[in-house]
């Protein structure tokens, strides 16, 4: 992740000031570069023609937004970051909520079992209990790898919420807590689930894990609708036919 | 076994395939006797609906028998005969709970690519896009059924293969078209599209008590069946003319009121004539609309005022020029979605048991399962005048 460290305009005025001018200077730069390049690139015509126009659009780019070029990139990638998880920098917190038609005690009861949690989470491939009441999570990504971490419960409210972290030495640092809320007019019980994973170089360091596609909000959204459809339908739907086939999803 | 898999646009072909299996425990397999094309099988043959893959088993009218049913299937024993709803059903969420059961909120395995598209995801369905789950569909010999305890009802001895498939989608399909209506004793029905739909749609309009029913297709041999078949009033759209000449026909008809309920059984591959429907033609070809919207303009602009427009016919994205100033200033209603079959079922057998009508009637091709390529190249060009073609596995 990277971090910015924003100029305050109160105690650093006059800091402010002149680099407010100096982009301003920077932007009609630009500007002049990018008329100037366009016409020498009409002129021209033909692919080299075509280059320069595209290198004149960026600087008239950067006249506009008075962004450079590494600006952009930067921008680009914290759009995309964005869309991904949903958050801008420092631990991920990914959260999503359902309608489930089921009383908040019979969600608690299937959550706080955790061990049925591989039926609904899609990456989870087992939950064993350990003798000293924590749990032992055990995570296969779409690429083969298998990881393994314990967690243990934070907070335990029955009927209410329950929260939960990874312990020590986990591959990917985690929280979770799910939370039970009746919803209005007897329409089911509002299950909210929070993931809060803290990855010490942000989303990078889970790429090599094959985790990225894990921590998104649709992610937890989907893991969420799995226990939906279990609580009130009893199983997880799919579209496959047999059990050798898999089905594509919606390319 | 064998089932008929989409390829592409234009490209329907029976292909040899693994048998399915029990997967989940409501599943049920069925073993198909009967299948039928629908108007909507049209809709990916033409390749105007997204999400689809090559490979995909499709067909969603189909009814068999029981050869193998999952653990938590204790209301139906091998053997039994059963249609099958093309709207896959939990039977046990909210929507399913209040009858709405094509909107139920757990059957679609891709609900995430759904609410993309539409903000929330409906239920899913057989032999349809991968939007809606991507499940494998009936024109084939065997079929996986996923909640087989709520959605497959047995048929009793004394009614047909061909008096019960229909049951399936279109006759529930035309029904809701007008029970959704809210319509009065007397009130004056016109339905676009003769299609198998739109003939339900006649049929249940009369069987509700409408009092008068214009039919309005361009082709004949339709509009025939409407008026030999109910009695229907029939208005032939090519001879008519554009938009505005089809709403000024019904006004004529009406005596100025406008009919009090109007069906767009048509859908998103619409016909019309002149510049509005080259302007969708085209629009729709390069992808800049989804549908050609041509029938739902007219419904709208011919409707009563405070009148109801009711959707049966399938739309899937986007749709261009809605006169939706004709929609507010005359306090229109817009009654639409897929076909919540499970809520239907029982008092439509009911009515075929009766013998207050023989679904049976709209039946112009029967083939083997062998011939359905054939039998879509002939029901799209409308040809030897297809209305609806059965097909035995």
């Amino acid at each position: 992740m990277t971090s910015h460290k924003p100029i305050d305009r109160h105690n650093d005025g006059e800091a402010y000031l002149d680099s407010a001018r100096e982009r301003e200077r920077q932007r009609a730069l630009a500007l002049a570069a990018s008329v100037g390049t366009l016409m020498v690139a009409m002129r021209r015509g033909g692919l080299s023609g075509l280059a320069l126009g595209a290198f004149s659009g960026l600087l008239a780019y950067r006249a506009s937004t008075g962004r450079g070029l590494k600006g952009t990139g930067r921008a680009i990638a914290r759009g995309a970051e964005r869309t991904l998880v949903g958050h801008r920098t420092g631990p991920l917190e990914l959260s999503a909520s359902v309608t489930a038609r089921r009383s908040p005690d019979e969600l608690y009861a299937f959550w706080r079992d955790f061990t049925r949690l591989p039926e609904i989470m899609t990456l989870i491939t087992a939950v064993e209990d350990l003798p000293d009441g924590r749990t032992r999570w055990q995570a296969e990504t779409p690429m083969g790898g298998v990881y393994e971490w314990d967690a243990e419960v934070v907070e335990d409210v029955p009927g209410e919420r329950i929260s939960w972290r990874a312990v020590e030495e986990a591959d990917v640092p985690q929280t979770g807590e799910i939370r039970f809320v009746p919803g209005p007019a007897n329409r089911g019980t509002q299950v909210e689930l929070s993931m809060r994973y803290t990855l010490p170089h942000g989303l990078l360091s889970a790429a090599p894990l094959g985790f990225v596609n894990a921590l998104s909000r649709e992610a937890v959204r989907e893991d969420l609708r799995h226990f939906k459809q279990v609580m009130e339908a009893g199983e997880v739907p799919t579209g496959a036919i047999h059990a050798t086939h898999h089905d594509g999803g919606v390319r | 076994m064998k089932a008929v898999c989409w390829h592409g646009a234009q490209d329907m072909r029976v292909d040899h395939v693994a048998d399915p299996q029990i997967l989940n425990p409501r599943d049920a397999i069925i073993k198909v006797t009967s299948t039928a094309i629908c108007g909507s099988d049209l809709h990916l043959y033409g390749g105007f609906m997204p999400g689809m893959q090559a490979g995909d088993i499709v067909g969603h009218e189909f009814m068999g028998e029981v050869v193998e049913l999952g653990s938590a299937v204790t209301n139906l024993s091998i053997g039994a005969r059963v249609v099958v709803p093309f709207t896959i059903a939990c039977g046990h969420c909210f929507f399913c709970d209040s009858g709405y059961h094509s909107l139920c909120d757990n059957s679609n395995p891709n609900a995430g690519v759904a609410e993309k598209m539409w903000g929330q995801s409906p239920a899913g369905l057989f032999g349809y896009t991968h939007i809606l789950g991507g499940y494998a569909g009936g024109q084939a010999e065997y079929v996986r059924v996923p909640y087989a305890d709520v959605g497959p009802m047995v048929v009793p001895d004394s009614v047909s293969d061909e008096q019960a498939l229909f049951l399936t989608d279109i006759f529930p399909t035309g029904y809701q078209a007008i029970a959704q209506c809210d319509m009065q004793p007397g009130d004056t029905v016109a339905i676009w599209g003769c299609g198998p739909v739109g003939q339900f749609t006649i049929a249940s309009a009369k069987m509700l008590g409408a009092g008068r029913v214009i039919a309005i297709d361009t082709v004949a041999e339709r509009l025939d069946m409407a008026a030999g078949q109910h009695g229907a009033e029939t208005l032939d759209a090519r001879e008519t003319g554009n938009t505005l000449q089809i709403v000024e026909a019904l006004r004529d008809m009406t005596a100025g009121r406008g009919p009090d309920i109007c069906v767009d059984a048509v859908g998103l591959e619409a016909h019309g004539v002149g510049l509005e429907y080259w302007y969708d033609n085209v629009k729709q070809s390069l992808q800049m609309e989804t549908a050609r919207p041509i029938v739902l303009r007219q419904a709208i602009m011919a409707c009563r005022k405070a009148g109801t427009v009711s959707i049966p016919g399938v739309y899937g994205g986007i749709a261009d020029k809605i006169p939706i100033g004709a929609l507010m200033n005359k306090a229109l209603t817009i009654k639409t979605g897929q076909t919540h079959v499970q809520h239907y079922l029982k008092p439509l057998m009911e009515h075929v048991e009766r013998g207050d009508i023989d679904p049976s009637f709209v039946i112009t091709h029967r083939m083997g399962l062998d011939e359905a390529p054939e039998a879509y190249r002939m029901f799209q060009a409308r040809r030897d005048n297809c209305i609806k073609v059965v097909m035995q596995p």
